[in-house]
């Protein structure tokens, strides 16, 4: 077997095709490296250049959302398990926060507790929702997040509590960092998950489930793999809400609203794509506020037509255009060398 | 080309009876009321080329999915290299070196051929260490499929030819001691089942185990080495191709006298 192994693992396309083909691919790469760090840099040097609030108020959204997308994305997106569930793990993130900081735990604790405590609940629930396919995983998941909402709303005070110590020393900058970090965070586990031999084994599962078995690819394994990093995630996100936020109604982070921006936010970028959630977060954020502020309480309106119009026009979302023009831009390139050799 | 897939570590295994590869024992399958597969014994040498043919609604299908691991089987138990594999999950058969197609082909749809191959390099019965091990090793079976042009082409806009092809190349990824081929000849052209009889012997030719299911007898008896014939979930015949033609049982149920007189 061992010698089989070795020829198989012998290159046969013409060497240097491959060769410039890899090369050319981590050019690509290590630009696309530096264009994320100049960006990160500058996010990071947007609070010490300015204290207007309402800057930072807007970035620090658009990071949440884009790790509520991201995380929604991992689950519903990779690996093709639609959950309708996602504001129970958000909620359930916040709850620790809120239970765990306000009793005096320091806030770096909570946070973590935050990312497991989502996690650990939902790879038990998942065991067996996850025996449901298709729509019927959407409809029980749904289902639980909803029951968990009420449970919420019935056992804890609807009067939001006011931590007035909490809200005299309260800064933006911090929350604005922890937002920041835990989007890069988010966008790095993502990247670096579906470049591995495991990620490939999760899109197959999305792919068919069936096919991917018998090609040995364990499903339940990988489908909790998938959920365990999302509610991970959604849960920090939470987490970062409620840190935010400090007074709230306990009940608002489980609100089914939460699941439905992280579905609007990935399916208006691009779902399963990594720069997806990206796009979707910050065309969600601006357009929210921007109506908000304009139309008040017919923006929600104004959002389902664009809604509707930016899945008919791009069915795979805003990164669709980045496609479009790169394909564009490259059979433009193609016919411009064919036309130089040609005229040679 | 080929011989890339040649395996030699099994003859030197040293099992009491080293050429029996898979073996069903009095295997039954039952739906509801309706037994699909009843009492079946069937057993595979290494090596070796097993028709499965019969009417619809004979069980082949259903004895596929038995073997593949896809449905728990009631009665009965099944080995593979002497191993009790009769709990065990498909994906689990599959890295004990059990590989299957589907009949209606089954391609990782937004996925590209490279992609879906490496699916079958990592999973399979000898993991890829690397992600990019797996693309090497999915480039090359690619190769004896005759898809390496379209390595980095999703699988969405094939031929029905090629995606049969892809199918193949993703069980052959899984660097199976069995493979099992349902009705890989269907749906094709004429021309494209000699293309697809053609990937068959060339299978043959690399010492993998298969099993058939086919509709088009001919071309099952024009590759097999041995016929199992199964009718309304019990086996009625196993021989030669030969030996079953001639078999009246077979003819009564499923042949017809047509076809008998033709060979």
């Amino acid at each position: 077997m061992e010698q089989v192994g070795s020829q198989l693992n012998q290159p046969t396309v013409p060497l240097r095709a491959a060769l410039s083909a890899r090369r050319r691919f981590s050019r690509a790469r290590v630009f696309s490296w530096i264009v994320v760090a100049l960006i990160a840099l500058a996010m990071a040097a947007v609070p010490q250049v300015t204290t207007r609030s309402d800057v930072l108020n807007l970035l620090f959204l658009i990071f949440l959302f884009i790790v509520l997308g991201q995380s929604w994305n991992i689950l519903a997106g990779f690996a093709g398990q639609v959950s309708l569930g996602h504001a129970a793990l958000f909620g359930l993130g916040a709850l620790t926060t809120r239970t765990l900081w306000f009793g005096g735990v320091p806030f770096p604790l909570a946070f973590a507790a935050s990312g497991l405590v989502p996690a650990v609940c939902a790879s038990l629930i998942g065991i067996p929702t996850f025996r449901l396919r298709g729509a019927y995983f959407s409809i029980g998941t749904l289902a639980i997040a909803e029951v968990l909402r009420i449970t919420i709303a019935n056992t804890l005070p609807l009067v939001s509590f006011l931590p007035v110590d909490m809200l005299a020393t309260y800064e933006l900058a911090p929350r604005y960092y922890l937002a920041l970090a835990l989007a890069l965070a988010t966008m790095l586990a993502t990247y670096l998950l579906f470049r591995s031999r495991y990620g490939l084994g999760i899109l197959a599962i999305r792919e068919d489930e069936d096919a991917a078995q018998a090609t040995g690819v364990r499903a339940l394994p990988h489908k909790l793999a998938a959920l365990v990093i999302s509610s991970f995630f959604a849960g920090l996100a939470g987490s970062t809400y409620a840190f935010y936020q400090v007074s709230y109604y306990p009940e608002a982070p489980f609100h089914a609203g939460w699941t439905f921006d992280a579905l609007l936010i990935t399916f208006v970028g691009g779902v399963g794509t990594l720069i997806g959630p990206v796009l979707g977060a910050i065309f969600y954020i601006f357009v929210r506020e921007r109506l908000a502020v304009t139309l008040v309480s017919l923006h929600p309106l104004i959002f389902g037509i664009l809604f509707i119009l930016i899945v008919l026009i791009f069915p795979g979302g805003l990164v669709d255009i980045g496609t479009r023009l790169r394909r564009a831009w490259n059979t433009r390139r193609a016919s411009h060398s064919e036309s130089r050799s040609a005229g040679k | 080309m080929w011989g890339l897939l040649r395996r030699t570590e099994r003859s030197s295994q040293g099992h009491i009876d080293a050429a029996m590869l898979l073996k069903t024992e009095q295997v039954t399958k039952l739906f509801g009321g309706l037994t699909a597969v009843r009492g079946v014994n069937l057993s595979v040498r290494e090596g070796e080329i097993l028709g499965l043919i019969g009417p619809n609604g004979a069980g082949k299908t259903t004895m596929f999915n038995l073997i593949t691991g896809f449905y728990r089987i009631d009665r009965g138990r099944i080995f593979f290299q002497d191993r009790d594999i009769t709990r065990l999950g498909p994906a689990d058969r599959c890295k004990q070196g059990i590989a299957r197609t589907f009949q209606l082909v089954r391609p990782f749809q937004h996925m590209t051929l490279g992609e879906n191959v490496a699916v079958g390099c990592v999973y399979g019965r000898v993991p890829a260490t690397s992600r990019h091990d797996a693309e090497m090793r999915a480039r090359a079976i690619l190769e004896l499929v005759g898809l390496a042009d379209q390595f980095d082409a999703p699988a969405h806009n094939l031929t029905l030819m090629n995606r049969k092809r892809l199918e193949l190349a993703r069980a052959l990824a899984t660097q199976p001691f069995l493979l099992l081929l349902d009705e890989f000849l269907a749906g094709l052209n004429p021309s494209e089942v000699h293309v697809a009889l053609e990937l068959v012997r060339q299978l043959r030719a690399s010492n993998i185990t298969l099993i058939l299911v086919e509709h088009i007898v001919e071309a099952v008896f024009g590759v097999s080495d041995r016929v199992i014939v199964l009718n309304v979930g019990e086996k009625i015949a196993e021989g030669s191709p030969a030996q079953v033609a001639a078999d009246e049982r077979v003819i009564d149920a499923y042949l017809g006298r047509g076809l008998h007189a033709h060979a």
